[in-house]
């Protein structure tokens, strides 16, 4: 994407970087949301593997709505 | 019952490898298309890059699923 | 038994961690290691004074070298990732790419044979120091509190989203970005160095084998020693660049205009 006419000069995010930087919002998301989910499996005696599952699924969506908002616009 | 092979180590490393194809695919996928469509039509790249992001995080989120669930289910 | 099967004998086979561990030099301060990385840091300090001790309009050899490297990381790293903002950072890249490949190019010099790299501690001393440099650039520039808000929270978002997307930016920017940055250089060298070992190693142990077809057989095993040395230079050369485009993205988002 080096000759790619309309990219900002100095604002723009390396294709190195975006690639880097979308792979670890997902990790991140799915890391915190779901150790906090299992946590929460934890405390509130829900059967296990239901609190990671959705906490990962939490985290995944709120991760590619960052990665929206961050990079794709 | 015969025992005809046997697996020594945690599984869970086989059903992350099983997890990783098909992301792998995708993403393959995501990214030929991406490279054709920029190709055929060099001033839609800005544009596609937006769809190119999204892709791929769909796309690889899945893989995560399966490495943070290798390690997280004992 | 020829010579060289005996010393197949004594060869470590399946290469393993402990292939890592050298035996130190002089008491436990002193290993390959530091040794290796006095020398890498004596070579890039009078590789650039000499270069710049006498510079000429039309270059030496040694300034032509040396100004191609300053070249390539001040365009191509430094001003693509920072802007022309970032000139300032390039002397410090400049040093950093050249240790790093030098550091990183000695796991193929015959008698060293071993990339300092290879040893997680050393990525992680790099790692800190670009970990403090990106820190303290955009604390100096924005102050505290305001680099906080800038890093850990996205404009134009309904505040409810807050307390979902604040733990990911917290995690990404503050605690993957190292963490990612000093294990991509560490598993890279570690990786090539082990391949080099099972390649060649293998070569041995297949040659004292007492059947003639795996004998026969080791001659490709020695090929793809060869092609895997000439690919580590490949490695090596992008390891280290990989390494600095990252450090100066990681700064110059520090720099970055709040938006």
């Amino acid at each position: 994407m080096a000759d790619n006419p309309d990219r900002e000069p100095s604002d723009a995010h390396s294709s190195e970087g975006v690639a880097g930087a979308v792979l670890g919002y997902l990790l991140a998301g799915i890391l915190v949301w779901g150790f906090l989910g299992w946590l929460a499996e934890g405390f509130l005696g829900v059967p296990a593997g239901v609190g990671i599952a959705v906490g990962m699924m939490l985290g995944a969506a709120a991760a590619i709505y960052l990665i929206m908002k961050r990079l794709g616009a | 019952m015969d025992v005809l092979a046997a697996l020594e180590g945690n599984l869970n490393t086989v059903g992350y490898g099983l997890a990783a194809i098909g992301p792998g695919i995708g993403v393959a996928l995501v990214f030929a298309a991406y490279i054709q469509a920029s190709a055929r039509q060099p001033e839609s790249a800005g544009f596609n890059r937006t769809w190119l992001v999204l892709g791929f995080a769909l796309v690889e989120a899945l893989a995560l699923f399966g490495l943070v669930l290798a390690f997280a289910l004992s | 038994m020829s010579g060289q099967l005996v010393v197949a004998q004594d060869l470590p086979w399946p290469p393993s961690v402990n292939d890592f561990y050298p035996p130190a030099v002089a008491g436990p301060w002193v290993t390959k290691f530091t040794l290796m990385v006095w020398l890498a840091v004596g070579l890039v300090i009078i590789f650039y004074m000499t270069a710049y001790r006498n510079p000429k309009l039309v270059p030496s050899k040694g300034q032509w070298l040396a100004e191609s490297v300053y070249g390539l990381v001040r365009d191509n790293i430094t001003r693509e990732q920072m802007g022309n903002a970032g000139i300032r950072f390039a002397p410090y890249f400049t040093v950093l790419f050249s240790f790093i490949l030098l550091t990183n190019i000695f796991s193929i010099v015959p008698g060293l044979q071993i990339s300092p790299n290879s040893h997680i501690a050393f990525p992680i001393v790099l790692t800190a120091i670009s970990y403090v440099l990106y820190l303290a650039v955009g604390v100096r520039k924005h102050g505290l509190f305001k680099y906080l808000k800038m890093t850990l929270i996205i404009p134009g978002v309904p505040w409810p989203m807050h307390f979902l997307l604040v733990p990911i930016e917290f995690l990404q920017n503050f605690i993957n970005r190292p963490v990612t940055l000093a294990l991509r250089l560490f598993a890279n060298m570690f990786a090539g160095h082990l391949l080099l070992l099972v390649f060649t190693v293998g070569g041995f142990v297949m040659l004292s084998a007492d059947n003639l077809f795996v004998q026969v057989t080791s001659v490709f095993s020695f090929v793809m020693a060869i092609v895997m040395a000439f690919f580590e230079v490949l490695v090596a050369v992008l390891q280290a660049y990989v390494f600095v485009t990252l450090t100066a993205n990681y700064v110059g988002t520090s720099l970055a205009e709040e938006h």
